[in-house]
């Protein structure tokens, strides 16, 4: 009890750092252990459906070659735009590079990260993968680690909309198993394989990161909210860098 | 020397915690070292036990994973007294059927002593309190019974089999 009471006054953080630097050698073992293993296996049980998998892949590389090209041109007209009406270039964004060091998915689903409070790292800072993947918020931050609170964790509360239908909702992790959007109204039409992104109405996580793509939409007709599943566009186990979004 | 031992056993349980057992998880419901050598250290009974061994890996674990730091050393450790005292008023007779009511015992345990402590660290407003929704407590409880059991049966057999803790070990000849 007098421990949790030291860790309330942020006493814990040096004990805290010293168990991480302690742990940080066999952390680095095992990922690397881990890595060779999974790498082999997931690459055995890939081969027998390399066939589907590369004609999936083709078609939708010509649709992404398509929308690519689309929104090079898009992005020039706008920046033409910009210059025009005088508005200057679209503010970059603040990104610190951090190695996922653990995870943890027993009670609370979270990740640890190299990156501390030496960092400029504070809570509640949004935390994505590449190409703006939603992964999590920070949750706690020590000096030289910080715990990342997963989107797919019961506790954590994302505002969203869908990119077409422009429908709000929550999106909040379903105790590991995945990620829902809830609060959807009962009369919106949300269509299967719709993209999800932030809606940018959490004070600190940005406006436009994606979250995922809707999978399934629950709808009962009693009920005045819908939710949907969403298949996070982050495969949470599979982390191995996350970058942290500084507003 | 015992205690630079112990604390290795604990970084390496801990570190193997927190990158391979995720890979491991079934549904919701993930292998937890930590709680498996707890409950194999309270079951477990030779002549000269130091309980407080048990209390390094537990720290390590929160301190470097707790979400709040707190929550599984509490958990844990009333799990640990409550296997002690029931092995020595109830299953005096450490037979299987006493160690398996105590591995049953010890995961339900874990898991009300968590969902009883996050509401009072919710009344201090350090966490939310876990909701106990059909998946969470019903769903996922036979799967954490089932993998944690097993593995802290292993732990158990392996106590048992092995020198190094035992009263003539090789730790008991370490300073």
């Amino acid at each position: 009890m007098l421990l949790i009471f030291f860790n309330f006054r942020g006493l814990l953080s040096a004990p805290k750092s010293w168990a991480l630097f302690a742990a940080s050698p066999f952390l680095k073992l095992f990922q690397v252990m881990d890595k060779g293993v999974s790498g082999s296996w997931a690459f055995f049980l890939a081969i027998k459906d390399l066939n589907k998998e590369n004609a999936g892949l083709k078609s939708e590389n010509q649709f992404l070659f398509e929308e690519v090209t689309r929104l090079k041109e898009v992005a020039r007209e706008n920046e033409l735009l910009r210059q025009q009406i005088g508005i200057g270039q679209a503010e970059q964004q603040r990104l610190v590079m951090a190695e996922v060091i653990g995870y943890n998915p027993t009670l609370g689903q979270y990740i640890l990260i190299d990156k501390g409070a030496k960092d400029g790292i504070t809570v509640d800072l949004a935390v994505v993968a590449a190409n703006n993947f939603l992964v999590g918020r920070v949750a706690e931050v020590n000096a030289n680690f910080s715990k990342v609170l997963l989107i797919s964790d019961s506790d954590s509360l994302v505002n969203a909309i869908t990119q077409d239908t422009r429908i709000s909702g929550v999106v909040k992790g379903n105790h590991g198993l995945g990620v829902l959007m809830e609060m959807i109204p009962i009369d919106a039409q949300v269509a299967v394989g719709e993209t999800v992104l932030t809606s940018g109405l959490n004070e600190t996580i940005a406006k436009n990161l994606i979250v995922g793509r809707v999978e399934e939409v629950i709808k009962k007709e009693s009920d005045i909210f819908q939710s949907a599943t969403i298949k996070a566009a982050v495969e949470f186990d599979k982390l191995e860098q996350v970058f942290i979004l500084f507003p | 020397m015992k205690i630079v031992f112990i604390f290795l056993i604990s970084i390496l349980s801990v570190a193997a915690q927190l990158t391979l057992m995720p890979h491991l998880s079934f549904l919701a419901a993930t292998p937890n070292l930590i709680l498996a050598s707890v409950l194999a250290w309270a079951i477990w009974r030779p002549e000269d036990k130091k309980e407080w061994f048990i209390l390094i890996p537990i720290l390590l674990f929160d301190l470097v994973a707790g979400q709040p730091f707190g929550l599984i050393t509490l958990s844990l450790c009333l799990v640990f007294f409550c296997l002690e005292e029931l092995g020595l008023i109830i299953f005096k007779q450490n037979d299987l059927p006493a160690v398996f009511s105590l591995t049953f015992l010890g995961i339900v345990l874990f898991e009300l002593f968590q969902v009883l402590l996050s509401r009072l660290f919710a009344v201090w407003h350090l966490m939310e309190p876990i909701r106990l929704t059909a998946f969470y407590f019903y769903g996922s409880l036979p799967f954490n019974l089932l993998l944690n059991g097993a593995l802290s049966l292993l732990f158990l057999w392996a106590l048992n089999k092995s020198k190094i803790f035992q009263n003539n070990g090789p730790l008991a000849k370490l300073k």
